[in-house]
């Protein structure tokens, strides 16, 4: 039976045990309120879990403050909630509490969601479950993109995708604090920045950064990622679904096309 | 014999010269047709199928391609053949539901240029593609 199966019914004895739920995204206290006038404000407490992996061949002495700065800046960057105008989705029934299959609505979405979040460091593999967030730290990153105007650019940072692991080189994590936090939004669903205007935004990547502000429609798009699906938040409490984030590290980390350099005695 | 094979290839070196005179203005439309201005910016992509509100119904990043109401989730839309995609979202307006007396008209899926339509479908047919994000 494949792992992520295994996390996945684990998670939903869990939740029929009251046991504590574990992985990336735990949810608890989840509600809906309607205003009857097409507006649902989404009410929440969520802890973000964020391990990191060093893989790094000297050993990484600056990781515990790398950490910590990371965790405080997503912590602020998620505070302040969210809001998002324009939805379409099936009609909420405040008096049944649940959702018409067969009637659609507009809403607009006030995300009053309340987080914790927590960066810890890990050792082995095996504390990793499917439904973990991993940031991996590297010793180099061979990986080369072209941005918009052609100009070549070394990756400090890769992320596989929406949800999935990201890796990270050390020494460049030590230059720019902030990479930790700009990989770990990708986790969360947000798009690299190339536009030479947006050079204040946290997402933009081609390292002339002025500034690291997230936009009200970037911080709505991670609520709404952290979320997952709004009929999530009929069931009071959840995690989020396994993206079998082990097997995704262990295939990510050995593509050769991204050229990471580690050591690999750690990667057990 | 000789002046029947040599008639013959006059005639056809003639023949050329009429053709390459009269393709000629062809290649030059051919080019200018070939010629995309499209450049692809993922940021804004993004930004259209976020604000269409996509992934409230098609949910993402599930390893799974239909959800439990038997809807496709995005890694599903994905992997779905990119004119059907098209046709389905853009042309039959979703079953209707963008269209300008559905119930979703107000999204504006009908302001979106070809440009815009084709950068969706690549965002789309990307997340199934496990394409690294790259930051400095």
């Amino acid at each position: 039976m494949p792992t992520d199966l295994i996390d996945e019914l684990k998670s939903n004895i869990s939740l029929l045990q009251n046991q504590p739920l574990s992985g990336g995204i735990v949810a608890k206290n989840l509600r809906i309120s309607d205003n009857g006038s097409g507006e649902l404000t989404l009410y929440g407490d969520f802890t973000i879990t964020l391990k990191v992996l060093d893989l790094t061949t000297n050993g990484a002495p600056d990781l515990n403050s790398l950490m910590t700065f990371t965790q405080q800046v997503i912590t602020s960057k998620l505070r302040g909630g969210g809001y998002k105008s324009g939805i379409n989705f099936l009609k909420y029934n405040a008096v049944k509490k649940a959702f018409d299959k067969d009637k659609t609505w507009t809403y607009s979405i006030r995300y009053n969601f309340n987080f914790s979040v927590n960066v810890i460091q890990i050792n082995m593999l095996n504390q990793l479950r499917g439904n973990d967030f991993v940031l991996a730290v590297v010793d180099s990153i061979g990986h080369q993109f072209t941005d918009q105007y052609g100009k070549r650019h070394y990756s400090g940072g890769l992320t596989n995708g929406k949800g999935g692991p990201a890796v990270i080189t050390y020494d460049i994590w030590k230059k720019n604090r902030y990479l930790g936090v700009h990989e770990f939004f990708h986790t969360l669903g947000l798009d690299d920045i190339e536009d030479h205007g947006k050079k204040e935004r946290l997402m933009y990547h081609l390292d002339d950064n002025t500034g690291q502000s997230i936009s009200d429609t970037e911080r709505g798009d991670m609520m709404h990622f952290i979320m997952g699906d709004l009929r999530r938040m009929l069931k009071g409490n959840y995690s989020n679904v396994s993206n079998n984030t082990i097997q995704l590290l262990r295939i990510f980390i050995n593509n050769k096309t991204n050229g990471f350099k580690y050591n690999k005695a750690k990667f057990r | 014999m000789v002046s029947n094979i040599t008639k013959l290839g006059l005639g056809s070196l003639i023949l050329f010269f009429i053709s390459a005179c009269t393709i000629e203005p062809k290649k030059n439309n051919l080019n200018k047709k070939i010629a995309d201005t499209c450049k692809y910016n993922v940021y804004n992509a993004g930004r259209i199928v976020s604000n269409l509100s996509c992934k409230f119904c098609h949910l993402s990043p599930d390893l799974a391609i239909k959800d439990d109401k038997g809807w496709p989730t995005f890694r599903g839309l994905a992997r779905m053949d990119s004119l059907k995609l098209i046709d389905y979202t853009f042309t039959k307006k979703h079953k209707g539901w963008f269209s300008k007396n559905g119930p979703y008209k107000n999204a504006k899926i009908d302001t979106l240029s070809d440009c815009e339509i084709r950068s969706v479908i690549r965002y789309i047919k990307d997340f199934d593609r496990d394409i690294s994000l790259p930051s400095q």
